[in-house]
């Protein structure tokens, strides 16, 4: 909170953007709350529905609740030529969900991400920011049994 | 590689003694064009600037589906490219620079901050603060006026042009937007003894050795995918995803470089080549690709968000053997529709890999 | 400058669009998201023409000089199509709604896309398959009535118009001007009951009760005369009161009353409030209190003005009230068996009819309100050929009225008419000039110094909910009298429940009806009206009695909503 309370004064100096405030939120809470999103509405004195479109455009800050880690698929042509097909549906199964849902204790969310960069170790994935390549099915166990 | 020399700011200062016109002739003279690919003169977009308080933001937004180059730079020789933004910033007299850097790569902000910090003895010499901005996961920021529209805190959708950011950027005020590796090349040039042909391709698909290259242009399409190593005899090769594609057999031997590319209703682009084996489906592909665009379209406009929506229907029924001879018209149909009546070039190039999808394996999209 | 426009030079000016050079050349091209009032977007790609070769939307390119302009090749005509085609997968709507016609003009009979494109989220009265993402409901909920309620949420394909996190209308600051679906081209955003399934269940009811002989009063609004015309094909600006009267009476009311009664009974109490409170000088500015939006938009994000508006309830309430108690004894029959419709061009007063505060001997004022395109569809429903009715007179008593309260329907209208009393009773003399054209047209802030007898009274006109932020907001409405506040841009002419389109021209042509009726009438003041006079002298007592405070007046709470 003092974070972010530090930077909206930064934003009101003009030495920070929007969206750093919303990525600092969605660091500590995973998502954009509606508390939060009204919170900083009232203190930036800009519309709800005007953060909220801004918001709601971007991947990577959701506005509903997701798992503390949400993995990001890329399935983009070069990790689909590699495979990353496979990867998803070996995650869905072994988390029992499908995209875009989180498993019921809140721990994983899965999603599909746009091209990561990582297309010559494809496949790949994101989970929270953090790029996880080359992935077969070994490796995709061992990351989830690493993180439960 | 060329790319990853080191400078160690001495090609910083060496600008330092010379006049800013001069150091924006060197630039324009060297022949560098922008590589994002755009193609536009270096050189002559940091002479267009108006004047006043200016900025100059680092385009590393690099969405683009096989592109990894500017990554590359950042996590090899990122003090290359905070040198050249430096240099750009004195050439145009710019005190405010920006590193857009996209979400998906937030993992490198710190090692690059840490970096800033460092330079900060040089940096100060001209008094410019470099800071970072992270993007939050939108393709389109990697379009100029978009990512100023992100850097506002709007919804980062295309500006219709004029008034060019050259004149009216972020913040109403002038603004120069140069990619990663364009500015990275900038102490090299200074330096003197640089290729500008030589340059960063980033290869993937069906490779053994995918990865990033140093080659330089004009050379044979088999020689690069040769260097890749195929897994099989390939059978297209594509453009990062939305600069078209052209069959590699029949054109194993054509030069790559801009113009030659071009002939053929692809286009180089930022250099990103996916190499798509023999065993492969095109339809497939084309499926592949355009869902990334309905992903990536801002929904602006009715050709691209209603229409790209369409073509990955169209598709899906061919490939279910469930189209009928009016669908691939249709599919022909938009298409073309969709280039020709969108808002944005995001849009307009949407459907470019269709297009030449179309030309080249129109036997494969069988009804 | 001269341009080209399909082979003849034609002469235009810097900054105009090629559209609006179009138009003036009387060369028609179709548009969608385009509307005049608001700023081009070029969404929808409909109004698109050739220039050197490229397809480019003519609504927000401007011309140059020797530019070449084309609109009529077939290249262009398959573009606007396919782009129509696109959009109308899944549309329900009637046939007069703009889209229709749009999509009747180029030609388009059925999709050759079917399936729905995306689920329905329906966050307010909105109806996805017909939304076309045209983006003017955001325009003119953000720019000109600068509420922002809703805007475009997501992105691409899944890209709609919603409020923030998808919450309940009913938490939010919507005002429910209904602004948004006045510009709707599609219906998407909408009254509630606004379809025909809804509509064959009201009249069904309606035709209940009348069976179980409940008494059913319709009551009509000042400003739908002077717009419902448009729903059956006549000129903006046509007044229909005799045949509005027929209609309803053919649909099965039992007594047609005029709003514009209860506009003259409001004036007499509120000239009578303003007037006390300029004596004791207490809560100036007296503000008006007949536009329910501006009332709930108060109570939300003013609570501090509440004891500044004045506490007389809107025009339509009082004849409601006046109906189930007076006028009830009068026909010798029970307030709950009497049922009162009020016909608005208003989405905000069906909010309004519900308040638990605005009852009168147990029952609601008003139990049900239509809008002027409800009750549009209903006599189109009925098969009454409108145009062909004869007129026919409002029902005695509470049908007689004065032309102070025709003149509510427009913006200015309600400050006209309190004035018009105010001057007779403050002087005591005759009022030789009735027009007050200082508060007349369509500026958004109107200010005036009023001279009556030795006092000067500053009054303020604002409508438009944006106007009246930046007029409450700048501290400017503490300098003044009296203040008469609309939340409609045009006040009630240009009412959310008004017929499709409406634009600043048909607003004006609607407001010159207004005022061509005033004019007309040879009972111009509230306080001449003999049926008012007979009520007062009947029933009421005084202005500010006890029964008028009993059954006129209403109180104001402030109102929590989950953002402002």
């Amino acid at each position: 909170m003092n974070k972010l309370n530090s930077l909206i004064s930064q934003y009101k100096k003009g030495k920070c953007e929007l969206i750093t405030l919303f990525e600092e939120i969605v660091k500590s809470k995973k998502y954009l709350p509606f508390e939060k999103l009204n919170y900083l509405s009232k203190k930036l004195d800009i519309p709800l529905a005007k953060l909220y479109t801004t918001a709601s455009f971007y991947s990577l800050i959701p506005t509903a609740k997701k798992g503390k880690y949400i993995i990001r698929v890329c399935n983009n042509l070069s990790c689909n030529l590699n495979g990353s097909e496979n990867i998803m549906e070996m995650l869905k199964k072994e988390l029992k969900i499908n995209l875009g849902e989180t498993t019921k204790d809140g721990k994983f969310s899965i999603e599909l991400t746009s091209c990561i960069g990582c297309c010559d170790s494809a496949p790949a994935m994101l989970i929270n920011n953090k790029p996880y390549t080359n992935l077969d099915k070994i490796k995709v166990r061992k990351i989830l049994r690493e993180l439960k | 590689m060329q790319i990853l020399r080191k400078s160690n700011w001495a090609g910083f200062e060496k600008t330092r003694k010379m006049k800013r016109i001069d150091i924006i002739n060197t630039v324009k003279k060297s022949g560098l064009k922008g590589r994002s690919g755009s193609n536009f003169l270096t050189g002559l977009k940091w002479e267009l600037m108006g004047k006043g308080t200016k900025y100059l933001i680092c385009n590393a937004d690099e969405g683009e589906p096989g592109t990894f180059k500017d990554k590359f730079i950042m996590e090899n020789n990122p003090s290359l490219l905070i040198e050249g933004i430096a240099i750009a910033s004195y050439a145009m007299d710019i005190h405010s620079a920006i590193i857009y850097l996209r979400g998906e790569y937030s993992y490198l902000k710190p090692k690059l901050e840490k970096l800033i910090k460092q330079s900060e003895k040089y940096l100060k010499k001209i008094k410019l603060k470099i800071k970072i901005v992270l993007g939050a996961g939108f393709y389109l920021c990697g379009e100029e006026t978009a990512i100023l529209e992100s850097i506002e805190g709007n919804r980062p959708l295309v500006r219709k042009k004029p008034p060019y950011p050259s004149q009216s950027g972020l913040y109403g005020k002038p603004t120069c937007i140069n990619n990663v590796e364009t500015l990275a090349n900038i102490p090299l040039i200074v330096l003197g003894n640089w290729n500008n042909e030589l340059q960063l391709f980033s290869l993937s698909g069906d490779l053994k050795e995918p990865g990033i290259y140093e080659i330089e242009l004009g050379v044979p399409l088999k020689h690069i995918v040769s260097l890749g190593k195929p897994k099989n005899e390939p059978k297209a090769v594509y453009f990062g995803g939305s600069c078209g594609c052209i069959p590699y057999p029949k054109f194993k031997n054509l030069s790559v470089d801009d113009e030659s590319i071009s002939e053929k209703g692809a286009f180089l682009g930022a250099r990103g080549l996916i190499i798509v084996g023999e065993n492969r489906d095109i339809v497939d592909i084309s499926r592949t690709l355009s869902e990334f665009f309905v992903h990536e379209s801002c929904g602006y406009c009715t050709p691209c968000r209603e229409g790209n929506f369409r073509v990955v229907e169209l598709l899906e029924k061919i490939e279910n053997n469930k189209a009928k001879k009016e669908d691939v018209k249709l599919l022909e149909q938009l298409v073309n529709h969709i280039s020709d009546t969108s808002y944005c070039a995001l849009g307009v190039a949407s459907t470019t890999h269709l297009k030449c999808a179309l030309k080249y394996f129109k036997k494969e999209f069988k009804v | 400058m001269k341009i080209k426009l399909n082979g003849k030079w034609v002469s235009a000016e810097e900054g105009e669009t090629i559209l609006k050079v179009s138009e003036r050349n009387k060369i028609h091209i179709p548009t969608l998201c385009y509307h005049p009032d608001l700023k081009p977007q070029g969404r929808c790609r409909v109004c698109l023409v050739e220039v050197q070769g490229n397809l480019v939307t003519s609504c927000d390119t401007k011309v140059k000089d020797k530019m070449e302009i084309i609109t009529n090749t077939k290249r262009i005509a398959d573009a606007r199509k396919l782009n129509i085609e696109l959009l109308c997968n899944n549309y329900s709507g009637e046939k007069e709604l703009e889209f229709s016609v749009v999509a009747k003009e180029l030609g388009i009979k059925k999709s050759r896309f079917e399936k729905p494109v995306k689920e329905t989220k329906a966050p307010m009265e909105k109806d996805d398959t017909n939304c076309f993402l045209c983006g003017r409901c955001v325009q003119v909920c953000g720019v000109v009535q600068k509420i922002n309620n809703i805007e475009f949420s997501d992105r691409g394909i899944s890209s709609r118009v919603a409020i923030p996190y998808d919450l309940s209308v009913k938490d939010t600051p919507c005002t429910f001007c209904g602004q948004c679906a006045l510009y709707c081209p599609g219906n998407a955003i909408r009254e509630k009951a606004y379809n025909k399934k809804v509509v064959k269940t009201m009249m069904e009811e309606i035709d209940k009760i009348l069976h179980k002989n409940r008494f059913i009063i319709a009551q009509t609004a000042p400003a739908v005369r002077a717009s419902l015309g448009e729903m059956f094909g006549m000129k903006p600006g046509t007044l229909v009161t005799g045949k509005m009267v027929t209609a309803l009476r053919k649909i099965g009311f039992d007594k047609v009353f005029d709003t514009d009664f209860g506009a003259d009974l409001t004036i007499m109490e509120e000239a009578s409030e303003f007037i006390e409170r300029m004596k004791s000088k207490k809560n100036l500015p007296l503000i008006t209190s007949c536009c329910p939006a501006w009332i709930k938009f108060a109570e939300q994000t003013y609570p501090f003005l509440l004891k500044n508006i004045s506490s007389c309830k809107s025009p339509h309430q009082m004849v409601g009230a006046i109906a189930k108690t007076y006028y009830a004894q009068k026909i010798n029959v029970k307030p709950e068996d009497i049922m009162v419709v009020s016909i608005m061009p208003c989405i905000a007063k069906k909010f309004e009819a519900q308040r638990p505060e605005l009852k009168t001997a147990g029952c609601n004022d008003v139990d049900v309100v239509l809008t002027t395109r409800e009750i549009g569809r209903m006599i189109k429903t009925k098969n009454i050929n409108f145009a062909k009715l004869k007129d026919e007179e409002f029902d005695d008593p509470l049908g007689i009225s004065s032309g102070a309260g025709a003149i509510f329907g427009v913006t200015g209208g309600v400050m006209e008419a309190a004035l018009r009393v105010a001057y007779e009773v403050l002087t005591g003399k005759r009022l030789q000039k009735l027009d007050f054209n200082q508060v007349r047209g369509l500026e958004g802030i109107k200010e005036s110094n009023i001279k009556i007898g030795n006092l000067t009274i500053k009054i303020a006109v604002v409508h438009g909910l944006g106007n009246i932020r930046e007029f409450i907001e700048s501290g400017r409405w503490e300098k003044y009298h009296f203040i008469e506040m609309m939340a409609c841009p045009g006040g009630c002419i240009g009412g959310g429940g008004q017929p499709r389109p409406t634009t600043n021209e048909i607003r004006k042509k609607r407001m010159e009806a207004i005022y061509q009726q005033d004019k007309s009438m040879e009972l111009r003041m509230s306080n001449k009206n003999p049926a008012i006079q007979e009520l007062y002298s009947e029933f009421l007592g005084e202005p500010l009695g006890k029964m008028s405070k009993k059954l006129l007046h209403t109180k104001y709470k402030k109102r929590k909503v989950k953002f402002t």
